[in-house]
């Protein structure tokens, strides 16, 4: 509809911008600068005109610039009116922010590259109606204030562009009127018109409309926000102790404005205010005075006012106006508990008092009467504000009745009187029953049964203690209470003991006694936690398959409730494994491990809030459970024995066959025919039984010494082989044969004893050996080879042989040729060098002087313990008589390896 | 005039007749202050200055009815507020606009007074349309005769004027409740007598 007039106007004011090329349709007042007035949102028809003949409108382009670009709009809105104008119709929006152009390019002349016009657009949206108008005048000095202060909701809407708000107030036929802002405003007045009626009412316009809000037509008095009372003051009066008389001035007259008052009041550290009636202070009045207060305590008061006819608004509160009411005497009795240990046969009672809940007062002092026995007891306990209660001590005897009386005292008066008996030993009256306790809004409540007995308690006496720091106090409730919340300032995470102890009221000797009753207690928390720490575990001891685990308890302050149960989490190759565990245990076997495995341990506390995992700690599972290794080595031990005892008795049961095997028939020498002596040897007269002794010698030969003993006899052997004549003999006589431990080789005469020195440790046999005249030079020889030979393997026996090797060979000659056995050149080395050290001829024989080293380092054959004790039997024997031999000063010969026998020898 | 409390009820004859009442009370008690004001300004003996009052109303006899004294009270303040102005005129030409606090006071007071009795005038003017039918009220122009004698005379005519806004602002607080009151409670009988109409036709 809006296109046909401004098409009208496209034809009608060609002429009127001659001097431009091309004008736009609407054209805005140059004098209004913000452009042509549009509003968001609807649709806006500009219209074209060309000025200029040879101007086509096919060639007009339309554009609008968003501040930074040119935005050329599409030709689908184009509308051609006629060749010389042209029109568009847009949705105008926002971004429209600079000049809405109208652009012709004249191609056919080439003076002109192209006319172009642009208008500003002044966007924006209508003004909203604004509504809930609230107007309010404030009191200056003692009058109303002549300004009128306006607040109203002026829309949602931003109406984008400019928008004048106006506030309007109609005073008896005056318009008052004043520009604002959108939501607030003040209009003066030349004076306040008390008891007059006001229209006010607000008027929005901007170039797209306007608008105004209702008109709020009220009395003036509605718009009165007076002062506050002033001076406000509180009085308290000795004679009305729970009385407070509060003045005020009032804040104006009452010819302006005719007051209610309002008063409210508190403890000085409360913040729970208690408000008067207001029906008790709707006059004009200046002066109340409250009551049923709380004696010597202290309130605040604070006072406001309004129109009388609920007009206007309330002042503020008035300023905090305290005082404290005067004090009265103890309206509430002492609360009373008390302790009892025994001592002996008397009895130690600590009175426990607080001051009375209603002690009006400063309490000076407490007043104690015990009776016990027929006698009374006073005495003034002073009071001490500090604590939380006082204590009072006193001893009684142990199985006796005491009663006593507190009574509480301030600068007025006393208190009724508290009392409380203490009962026999042995007659505590029943507890209550079923006493359980929870927490709810974050107080500790605490619930039982009252004992079902004739003559119920008269009230209950509720105890704490902190399980902790030892914190405790009381609290009474009465007969028919079940059920109550801890009154103290109980922490979470904090271990309690909550006793109920119920009181009784019995007569006793015409007297009614409060006696209290046995105590119930349980231990409980406010809150549970999840405990500050996990036990630590320690593996106390480990076996191939299983542990055992031990761990301590969580101390209590960091338990945070009550342990439910324990866990344990061992893991191994990727498989945990947990165990729970009662919260009374403290250690525990885990079973069924693998041995020779990494366990990684966990141990979990529980709460009912939660749990605390330990860090995590390993344990390695054995190879072998302890004792196991030994009891295999003994079991192998015992085989071993078994076998061994096994093989000894085959031994001995297959003795005669082993016998025959290793120890063959050696021929008696006994019985063997021997050859006649030289008639050198018979002619001794001293010794005839060595002329006519037998050679029969026992030779032990150790086969561990076989080396040792006399290589040199080993290679003499098979000289000894070849030569049969000739006899090596080591022999000894009967007697000494046992102690001969000298390795001796004697050489039979058959084969088969030469056979068996190869085997048998202990060879005996006998031959017959040395005839006068033989020539010993083979054996000298053959010990000689021996000596040599066996120097490799022994250096003992080399260091023997050597000395024997260095000593030149001398002419043989039978040094014993006293003696009853002819010599043998290897024995008379050994003996020689055995005995080297003994510095006469060799009485003893120690095998290790024969065949260890000089220095007794490095010896090659080290004693066996057996050999040992052999050689120690041997240390012991006896030598009756060594003979002189003359033979042994001659260095240079080979010392006997044995000694001279001179008796024990049967004449051969 | 009825109108919109703030409250939302419908301002009543009575309960404008109660405020026109206050707002006398409230203009009898600036006046005074004026008055008093003007008495240290202009150094008058706190005593009532003798003659006739300037405002010529026949006094408000008891046995008048309701409209009647309202009407009296109307006429009156209309001749005071004449006056008044009159006198505003004539002490600012001939004694100036002083300077000092007293006047400062004075002048504000002055303001005041003349403004609330506009207001006051405005009220009782209500009270005759809706209780009255449309009334001529006489503005008492006609006995405003200025004075003549120097400038003594003009001071004790303006005092002579504040002593009769004083006046009938009282007549007007002591005499207004009687007929709004009478109006009030013939508005309320009319009241019950329509409640009870209802309950019968009920039954």
């Amino acid at each position: 509809m809006a296109v046909f007039p401004l098409l009208l106007a496209v034809l009608l004011l060609p002429s009127v911008h001659a001097s431009r090329c091309v004008d736009i349709s609407p054209d805005p007042d140059p004098d209004h600068g913000s452009g042509h007035a549009v509003e968001l949102g609807k649709e806006f028809t500009a219209t074209c005109l060309l000025r200029q003949k040879d101007l086509r409108a096919d060639n007009i382009v339309w554009a609008y610039s968003n501040g930074h670009t040119v935005i050329p709009l599409p030709r689908q809105l184009y509308r051609k009116i006629n060749d010389s104008a042209g029109s568009i119709t847009v949705n105008v929006t926002q971004d429209m922010r600079s000049f809405f152009t109208c652009t012709v390019d004249n191609h056919d002349t080439i003076m002109q590259s192209g006319c172009r016009y642009g208008i500003l657009l002044d966007k924006g949206y209508p003004p909203e109606k604004p509504t809930d108008v609230r107007c309010q005048t404030v009191q200056v000095g003692s009058k109303m204030s002549n300004d009128v202060s306006c607040r109203w909701n002026p829309g949602t809407r931003d109406p984008v562009m400019h928008t004048n708000y106006t506030l309007y107030i109609e005073d008896a036929g005056d318009v008052y009127h004043s520009s604002v802002s959108n939501s607030s405003g003040t209009v003066v007045l030349k004076i306040f018109p008390h008891h007059m009626d006001v229209k006010i009412w607000v008027e929005v316009e901007n170039r797209l409309g306007k608008a105004t809000s209702d008109v709020l037509m009220q009395v003036a008095d509605s718009l009165i926000k007076t002062n506050p009372p002033a001076n406000v003051n509180i009085t308290s009066e000795q004679a009305f102790p729970k009385s407070l008389l509060i003045q005020w001035r009032h804040s104006i007259d009452r010819t302006y404005v005719l007051l209610k008052y309002n008063i409210r009041f508190c403890e000085k550290d409360s913040h729970t205010w208690s408000e008067v009636p207001p029906e008790e202070t709707k006059d004009y009045q200046d002066s109340f005075r409250l009551q049923a207060l709380q004696p010597y305590t202290e309130y605040r008061v604070q006072v406001r006012c309004k129109n009388q006819k609920d007009l206007g608004y309330w002042s503020d509160w008035s300023r905090n106006a305290t005082a404290r009411t005067a004090e009265d005497r103890p309206s509430s009795k002492p609360d009373v508990w008390m302790n009892t240990t025994v001592d002996g046969e008397q009895r130690t009672v600590q009175l426990l008092l607080k001051k009375p809940v209603m002690s009006n007062g400063k309490i000076r002092k407490y007043k104690i009467k015990i009776f016990e026995g027929g006698e009374t007891r006073v005495s003034l306990l002073p009071f001490e504000g500090e604590k939380p209660f006082q204590v009072f001590e006193f001893t009684m005897q142990r199985q006796s009745v005491a009663h006593v009386e507190v009574t509480a005292s301030n600068s007025v008066g006393d208190s009724p009187k508290a009392d409380l008996a203490v009962p026999w030993m042995a007659q505590e009256l029943p507890p209550v029953s079923r006493l359980v306790t929870f927490a709810q809004d974050g107080v500790l409540w605490v619930e039982w049964s009252g004992p079902a007995v004739e003559g119920p308690p008269v009230e209950y006496v509720l105890q704490w203690v902190s399980l902790l720091d030892g914190e405790w106090d009381w609290q009474k409730e009465p007969r028919n209470a079940t059920k109550a919340y801890v009154k103290g300032n109980l922490q979470p995470f904090v271990p309690y003991n909550v006793t109920v102890v119920p009181i009784y009221h019995r007569r006793f000797r015409e007297m009614h006694l409060r006696l209290p009753g046995k105590p119930e207690t349980v231990a409980t928390y406010l809150k549970e936690g999840v405990p500050d720490e996990a036990p630590t575990a320690v593996v106390s001891r480990t076996w191939k398959n299983s542990a055992e685990l031990v761990w301590k308890e969580i101390p209590l302050e960091k338990q945070r409730g009550f342990i439910t149960h324990y866990t344990i989490i061992y893991e191994s190759k990727g498989v945990a494994v947990s165990e729970p565990v009662a919260p009374y245990v403290h250690s525990l076997i885990l079973k069924n491990l693998t041995k020779e495995t990494n366990y990684k341990l966990h141990i979990v506390a529980w709460t009912q809030a939660g749990s605390r995992m330990s860090d995590f700690f390993h344990m390695v599972t054995p190879k072998y459970d302890p004792g196991e290794i030994e009891m295999i080595v003994v079991c192998v031990c015992f085989g071993f024995l078994f076998l061994t005892i096994l093989t000894i008795r085959l031994c001995f049961k297959n003795k005669e066959t082993l016998k025959k095997k290793f120890w063959p028939q050696v021929p008696d020498p006994y019985n063997s025919t021997v050859a006649k002596w030289s008639p050198d040897l018979s002619a001794r007269a001293g010794t005839p039984k060595e002329t006519t002794l037998g050679d029969l010698s026992v030779v032990e030969v150790d086969v561990f010494d076989q080396k040792s003993l006399c290589d040199e006899d080993k290679t003499s052997l098979p000289a000894l082989k070849k030569d049969k004549y000739l006899s090596e003999e080591h022999s000894s006589g009967i007697g000494g044969s046992s102690c001969m431990s000298s390795p001796r080789q004697s050489v039979s005469d058959s084969d088969e004893a030469d056979s068996g020195q190869t085997t048998a440790s202990t060879v005996q046999y006998s031959s017959v050996v040395g005839y006068k005249g033989q020539t010993p030079g083979g054996a000298a020889s053959s010990s000689t080879a021996a000596s040599s030979s066996s120097s490799s393997s022994s250096s003992s026996s080399s260091s023997s042989s050597s000395t024997a090797a260095a000593t030149p060979a001398p002419a043989h000659t039978f040094a014993r040729s006293e003696s009853t056995q002819p010599l043998l050149d290897c024995e008379e080395q050994q003996e020689g060098s055995g005995q080297s050290g003994a510095g006469r001829g060799g009485s003893l024989f120690r095998r290790p002087h024969g065949f260890g080293d000089a220095d007794g380092s490095g010896s090659p054959t080290q004693l066996h313990p057996s050999e040992q004790d052999e050689q120690d039997s041997l240390e012991f024997c006896p030598v009756e008589q060594p003979q002189p031999q003359p033979q042994q000063a001659d260095t240079h010969l080979p010392r006997p390896s044995y000694m001279p026998q001179q008796s024990g020898y049967r004449p051969q | 005039m009825a109108g919109t409390g703030a409250n939302g009820r419908q301002l009543t004859g009575g309960y404008r007749a109660g405020k026109t009442v206050q707002l006398a009370r409230l203009l009898n008690t600036e006046s005074v202050r004026l008055l008093d004001l003007y008495k240290e300004k202009e150094s008058f003996p706190q005593t009532a200055v003798s003659g006739e009052h300037l405002v010529s109303v026949p006094r408000l006899a008891s046995h008048l009815p309701a409209g009647e004294r309202v009407w009296l009270v109307h006429a009156a303040l209309g001749q005071c507020q004449g006056l008044l102005d009159r006198a505003i005129v004539l002490e600012d030409a001939e004694l100036g606009l002083p300077g000092d606090k007293e006047s400062t006071e004075y002048l504000s007071q002055r303001k005041v007074v003349k403004e609330r009795l506009g207001h006051l005038l405005q009220s009782t003017k209500s009270l005759l349309v809706d209780g009255a039918g449309t009334a001529t009220v006489a503005t008492g122009q006609e006995r405003a005769e200025e004075p003549d004698g120097g400038l003594f005379a003009l001071k004790v005519w303006i005092y002579r004027i504040i002593q009769d806004v004083v006046y009938w602002t009282n007549m007007a607080s002591e005499n207004l409740p009687t007929a709004p009151m009478e109006a009030a409670n013939e508005t309320r009988k009319m009241a019950r007598n329509r409640r009870r109409g209802k309950k019968t036709v009920r039954r």
